[in-house]
């Protein structure tokens, strides 16, 4: 048996935990119930009460991220290409792929980071639906995909995970026509261990998450397959209704951190990602982007200074590690190694040659190019901001981050 | 007055207030959950000890002797994880069985494969070998075995199938849990097993799966895979998802770890009062769980129900319901003759699923049945046997009104 590892001592992510008085009190009453999963009281009560909280008529509470992104798929009855930012999160390129979907990766709009509207305006792929990837900064489906995604007549997929909470000139995001899904995994604001919930105006849409959630769902006219057990139990509900009631308090702690963060950096060649000023972002990140030169290996140089002392930091994965993560071992090699020779993508002349259709791993149209996205990947960082992260903590990362500017001094810090 | 009367399917006061259930639901002690929750507080994992999920995969390792033990967010997605892996022919087909889980050829399809359901051997319930080499085909991709909560599978028949065919064998092991077959552990045969810890299972851990397998090669994919495919440096390696099991899930399971013999114990006994309570009813026989000295989990008391007895399975199931139990029929109707089946398939003829699933009732168990609900469910059982031809008129009745409708 190999040894199991223990994790780092400052961790990238949120970690919120309720008072541990409510935590008791929650799990006493839980027990005393002795129903624990299967669509128990307190998820009916967080269906009942999530879609309000984002602005949504229906809300559909689930296991986890991939199993949403995966449902939604599944009832949308998405089984072409879809377009999907070249900065997408994993759970929803891969949560694509399992419901049976062909993402393909686009690049980014420099200002905010969705899909380049104006360069999908110009692509013949018939894409039956648009993804987005939401950030803290970034709370909202920009306008230009909205256009875009109407024109098409095609739904919109939103990984909303990172914006909970967020405002836009005071009010919750606009949902529109798009499917959302929100992950309460612990590196979100809002921790139910597991779990997240899907939203959408659309009452019929949610008839049809809910039979694909379930072996046990009747419906007179959903008829979505292959269908999963996709519930939420009532520990992670119990967690995400005491993080609901929490969200304001957690919302100012880290703003507080992320203040120090600026403070300490402020006047390096690095920039601390920031909201324009109508949003009031939830701060559930902190990333930073260098702006001089050799980026990449500054980034790396930081990552292995945190690492020695026991901090966490991570690199955003650039597109091309994005294809990787499409790749199906059993289906052998993934074509995308065309990426060196983009003139391989048949999908470029003649979409119907699109292999993506059969095979999400052998998609030539993932061969690039991403220049904007790929970029942006390579100049960035991840900085530890949550629960378990002091103001201490954030001085000594600052320092090391900055010691990784110079790379004659990282590497006498590595040593040492 | 009469005794048609007093049940409930019939104008009687049900016999319980609460519902008696089918599953265990179990809660462990109280304060070694807290225990585990305290660590959690404290920054478990990032506080640099071993995570909770880490420990449990170590004790559930250690539990069904084998080298390795991956943990999922719940079962399903531990089976679909272990096909993914494991199918030697992309999109080809997976024999299992149909007298077994809705869910199975569902499962089963998320992996791009398509299900062949194969017939059970009569009195053991778990796949027919020799129907199983008449269903292998070129593009045969793994057999999934279903271990039944009274009879393991017949694992060395199908391992020496799988050496002969080159086909994986893997099995839904979740009713096979802490049992034993010639000695040896259920999670250690086959490429790797199943397991779950539904609330409703023998171990709770809320909701939660888990693989266990002794190919340590494996056990590192199905870990790289539950973690979208990310490699040791947290990098994409491969396709995958985001599948793991939660810390507070995991604390739940570990404190109910030390009390499973116990349970067992407990299932037994309920196994125990049903065989008492039933015996010499005619028609009606639970079914026993072979006396060869395996270690056993006891976790379901399973009725067979014949033309004796005077009424059909499902009248039985409907009397016992209306009482206020949630008694309901085993497996039936089987997966291949429901909406579970793709929709493109036709059904195939499969004689002896077909028949089992007309017969068998699974009675209320787990930790909300009293030895004292117990004999009153025999009570209701044996005062309906005593009025079956009043029942079958009053079933009759019902059936009449309803064409008439």
């Amino acid at each position: 048996m190999s040894a199991p590892q223990p994790g780092p001592r400052v961790r990238l992510g949120q970690h919120y935990l309720p008072a541990w008085d409510s935590f008791l009190a929650d799990f006493d009453a839980l027990f005393e119930r002795r129903f624990f999963a299967n669509n128990g009281p307190l998820v009916v009560r967080l269906d009942a009460r999530f879609g309000p909280f984002v602005g949504a008529r229906e809300s559909v509470a689930v296991t986890n991220e991939t199993l949403a992104a995966a449902i939604a798929t599944r009832a949308l009855g998405l089984t072409g290409p879809v377009a999907v930012p070249a900065l997408c999160s994993v759970s929803l390129l891969q949560g694509l792929a399992w419901g049976g979907a062909q993402p393909v990766l686009c690049d980014v709009a420099a200002d905010d980071e969705g899909i380049d509207a104006g360069l999908l305006a110009g692509d013949p792929r018939p894409y039956a639906a648009l993804g987005v990837v939401l950030s803290p900064h970034q709370p909202r489906v920009p306008d230009a995909l909205q256009r875009e995604a109407a024109r098409r007549g095609v739904p919109l997929l939103v990984d909303g995970s990172r914006a909970l909470g967020c405002l836009v000139d005071g009010d919750p995001p606009r949902l529109g026509a798009a499917v959302r899904y929100h992950s309460f995994h612990s590196r979100h604001i809002v921790n139910g261990g597991e779990g997240a919930s899907i939203v959408t105006d659309d009452p019929e849409l949610a008839e049809r998450l809910r039979y694909c959630r379930s072996f046990h769902a009747a419906s007179a006219t959903a008829r979505v397959m292959p269908r999963i057990n996709g519930k939420m139990a009532e520990a992670p509900a119990a967690l995400i209704h005491r993080g609901l009631d929490e969200l304001e308090a957690r919302i100012a702690r880290n703003r507080a951190l992320f203040l120090r963060y600026a403070e300490l950096l402020a006047g390096a060649p690095l920039r601390v990602l920031a909201p324009s000023a109508e949003v009031r972002s939830n701060h559930e990140a902190l990333e930073v982007e260098l702006a001089g030169p050799e980026p990449a290996a500054w980034a790396e140089r930081a990552v292995r200074a945190l690492g020695a002392v026991g901090i966490e930091a991570a690199r955003p994965f650039t597109p091309r590690e994005l294809t990787v993560a499409l790749a199906r071992p059993s289906e052998g090699p993934s074509r995308c190694d065309a990426n060196v020779d983009p003139s391989r993508c048949d999908a470029n002349v003649d979409p119907s040659r699109c292999d993506a259709k059969i095979n999400p791993s052998r998609c030539d149209a993932n061969v690039g190019p991403w220049p904007v996205a790929e970029a942006r990947a390579l100049r960035r960082l991840e900085l530890p901001l949550g629960a378990g992260v002091t103001t201490e903590d954030i001085g000594e990362v600052c320092a090391l981050v900055l010691g990784a500017l110079d790379p004659h001094h990282a590497h006498a810090q590595c040593n040492t | 007055m009469p005794a048609l009367a007093q049940l409930a399917r019939f104008g009687g006061r049900p016999r319980f207030d609460r519902v008696r259930p089918i599953g265990q639901l179990s809660v462990p002690d109280r304060e070694r959950f807290r225990a585990n929750m305290r660590e959690l507080y404290a920054g478990g994992a990032s506080a640099g000890s071993l995570g909770l999920v880490q420990r449990l995969e170590r004790e559930l390792a250690a539990l069904h002797g084998v080298e390795a033990c991956v943990a999922y967010s719940n079962a399903c997605v531990a089976l679909i994880a272990l096909t993914e892996l494991v199918a030697v022919v992309p999109g080809g087909e997976v024999i299992l069985p149909a007298f077994t889980y809705m869910g199975l050829p569902h499962l089963v399809q998320w992996t791009g494969h398509r299900p062949r359901f194969c017939d059970v051997h009569p009195t053991e319930h778990t796949l027919d070998v020799d129907a199983v080499r008449a269903c292998i085909r070129p593009n045969t991709a793994a057999i999934l075995g279903v271990h039944q909560v009274n009879a393991t599978c017949r694992v060395e028949a199908l391992d020496a199938l799988s050496r002969e065919t080159g086909v994986p064998v893997i099995y839904d092991a979740v009713h096979g849990f802490y049992n034993t077959h010639r000695g040896a552990h259920v999670g250690s045969f086959g490429r790797a097993e199943v397991f779950s810890l539904h609330a409703t299972k023998m171990l709770n851990g809320f909701e939660g799966g888990y693989v266990t397998t002794n190919d340590l090669a494996l056990a590192e994919d199905l870990r790289a895979l539950r973690n979208h495919g990310l490699g040791a440096d947290g990098r994409p390696q491969r396709f995958g998802l985001h599948g793991g099991l939660s810390e507070v899930h995991a604390g739940f399971a570990l404190a109910g770890i030390p009390e499973i013999a116990a349970a067992c114990a407990r299932n037994l006994r309920r196994y125990e009062r049903y065989r008492a309570g039933l015996a010499g009813l005619p028609g009606l026989s639970v079914v026993p769980y072979p006396e060869d000295g395996e270690r056993r989990n006891y976790e379901f008391t399973l009725v067979w129900v014949d033309a004796e007895y005077g009424l059909e399975r499902d009248q039985v199931v409907e009397v016992l319901l209306a009482e206020g139990t949630r008694a309901r029929a085993y497996y039936g109707p089987p997966v291949h003759l429901t909406d579970h089946r793709p929709d493109d398939m036709p059904a195939p003829s499969l004689p002896v699923t077909e028949h089992l699933a007309r017969h068998i009732i699974q009675m209320p168990v787990g930790e909300h049945v009293s030895l004292e609900d117990i004999d009153e469910i025999c009570a209701v059982l044996r005062t309906l046997h005593e009025v079956r031809d009043a029942a079958r008129a009053g079933f009759a009745a019902r059936s009449d009104a309803e064409v008439s409708r």
